[in-house]
């Protein structure tokens, strides 16, 4: 039997939890460089992150090694800030709503995130009770790619608006967002610059919005309309901070070119983040 | 917030009110007492305070409707201030009167001092200038989902320049909108209620376009007399203008099976 086949049989993926018996092989592993090994306790979720393709791949050379990450239940629900991919660092999730729905784990992308020899797989097989459902799979592995490829705006940028981040979210607390209807993008003239005190970013911000949406109920429109009155008020409101308003608007999305595209960022809550 | 205090609208029971007790409205704007707020047939706001020593009801006699549509019982210990809220585009004022204050020095320092607190106060968050600052975006929100046109086509509608229509659009901003741009604004409303009557696509979509008499409804919009029967007379027409339009590319791509793929993941909160 190929190596990776073994391991695909035993129902090694992205998101199965390693099980309390294996962790006892796994612990010489899970050390740092002068750190005492890290304990993991039994009502941990130590989750394997690595993709499926890599996880099953037919030779062991080809991928030698697998990614975990540690996770540590929390009490409540997950916190804002550290949710829906609104830290970089942190991760406050709900790792299985259909078998585990009152469950929230926490992490941090590089304290708990441990590697171990694929190897290690073939001996045992996952959790049977616990492993993560696809969603929370997806939004691992999101987390980890908005981590790498994140705008990361200048820390002085990012200083300035982190007052008013909660009238921020505020703003942009609407289904139209979650769902995919609208998205945020802002333009930043000086890039990545580290300007000094008293110089001022001069940023423009752009709802743009689906054409169906657009061209739709017009309550949607209005809903749109405010949260950018909010937004852009609040932006323009931090210090440092100029909003071109000439050049920002709610926009539908037919006409936002790739050009506009090309010169804008996504805004994202995580961008907000120190850079490392 | 006005700049000055008002003072013809004033009178004797609200001078009473008012000038018995200077420190009291000042501590009430300055957030210092328990105060709770309502609202009296749309056109008199009233700031009630529970820890005062003073008995409201004579006071209060004298006010439309004073007392009544609020949750809370009146006391011997309430005390009134009074503030006008009569326009939904207006910053309130607060009432006062000149013909039973003495004529001394202690009006004009009270004067200054209730100023510089209601000054102050309009920079808080719960000043109740917030309230009429947000239904003024949402009436300007209202107007721009139904026109979706651009902040210069907006702002050239409404009669006024690009900046203006920036300080209209922030709530924050505690702005008085003069009698000429209220007018405006109603007609526009009007218009913008009888476009969405007829169409959910924005008129944006077709303003334009030229109608019968040659012109285009937004260079009507933005004429300095705006001709409301002669616009709204030319929707028909712009409606079957919008039905001959030519979709764009992501509507027949659309038509053509090629949906968007949903790339959000769902909230986990």
């Amino acid at each position: 039997m190929a190596f990776g086949d073994d391991i695909t049989l035993r129902g090694w993926r992205t998101g199965s939890v390693i099980s309390v018996e294996m962790l006892t092989l796994l612990q010489p592993h899970l050390t740092r460089h002068d750190q005492q090994s890290t304990l993991v306790a039994t009502d941990d979720w130590l989750v394997v992150i690595s993709q499926t393709c890599d996880i099953v791949a037919p030779k062991l050379e080809a991928e030698p090694l697998v990614e975990l990450l540690l996770c540590k239940p929390i009490s409540g629900k997950p916190r804002k800030g550290q949710r829906n991919l609104e830290s970089t660092r942190y991760l406050d999730f709900r790792p299985n709503r259909e078998t585990h729905p009152d469950i929230v784990l926490s992490a941090h992308a590089v304290a708990d995130r441990h590697v171990i020899p694929r190897d290690l797989l073939t001996t045992n097989e996952p959790d049977r009770v616990r492993w993560l459902d696809h969603i929370s799979s997806q939004r691992i592995l999101a987390w980890y790619a908005l981590r790498a490829g994140r705008p990361s705006w200048p820390n002085n940028l990012c200083d300035r608006i982190r007052n008013a981040t909660g009238a921020l979210k505020d703003a942009l607390d609407l289904d139209l967002f979650a769902n995919d209807k609208s998205e945020v993008r802002v333009a930043i003239a000086e890039k990545d610059q580290e300007l000094e005190n008293g110089e001022s970013y001069h940023l423009a911000v752009y709802f743009v919005v689906d054409e169906d949406t657009w061209n739709g109920d017009s309550d949607d429109r209005k809903a749109i309309n405010i949260a950018f009155a909010k937004f852009v008020s609040e932006l323009d409101a931090c210090e440092g901070i100029d909003v071109n308003q000439d050049l920002s608007g709610v926009v539908p999305g037919n006409e936002f070119s790739w050009q506009e595209t090309q010169q804008t960022d996504q805004w994202n809550f995580a961008n907000l983040s120190h850079r490392d | 917030m006005n700049n000055t205090i008002e003072t013809r609208q004033y009178t004797a029971c609200q001078a009473t009110l008012l000038q018995q007790r200077p420190s009291d409205i000042i501590s009430a704007v300055e957030n210092t007492v328990e105060t709770f707020v309502a609202s009296h047939s749309g056109r008199v706001q009233v700031v009630y305070s529970d820890d005062q020593a003073q008995a409201l009801a004579s006071s209060v006699a004298g006010l439309h409707n004073l007392g009544k549509g609020f949750g809370k019982a009146l006391t011997a210990g309430t005390v009134a201030y009074v503030l006008s809220v009569s326009s939904p585009t207006n910053a309130p004022e607060l009432f006062t009167a000149p013909d039973e204050i003495p004529r001394e020095n202690a009006w004009s320092r009270w004067s200054e001092q209730a100023k510089e607190a209601l000054q102050n106060a309009a920079l808080k968050e719960l000043h109740p200038s917030t309230a009429v600052a947000r239904l003024r975006v949402d009436r300007l929100a209202t107007l721009q989902a139904a026109f979706g046109f651009t902040t210069q086509d907006m702002a050239s509608v409404l009669g006024i320049s690009r900046q203006q229509l920036y300080k209209w659009l922030d709530a924050a901003n505690p702005i008085q909108i003069q009698e000429a741009g209220r007018v405006r604004l109603s007609i526009v409303e009007r218009i913008a209620k009888e476009w969405m009557s007829r169409s959910k696509v924005p008129l944006s979509s077709v303003s334009r376009e030229n109608v019968a008499g040659g012109s285009s409804v937004l260079s009507m919009m933005t004429a300095d007399i705006m001709d409301e029967t002669v616009i709204v007379g030319s929707f028909d027409e712009l409606l079957a203008k919008l039905q001959t339009k030519p979709k764009t590319r992501s509507q027949r791509l659309r038509e053509a099976g090629f949906t968007r793929r949903t790339s959000s993941l769902p909230l986990d909160d």
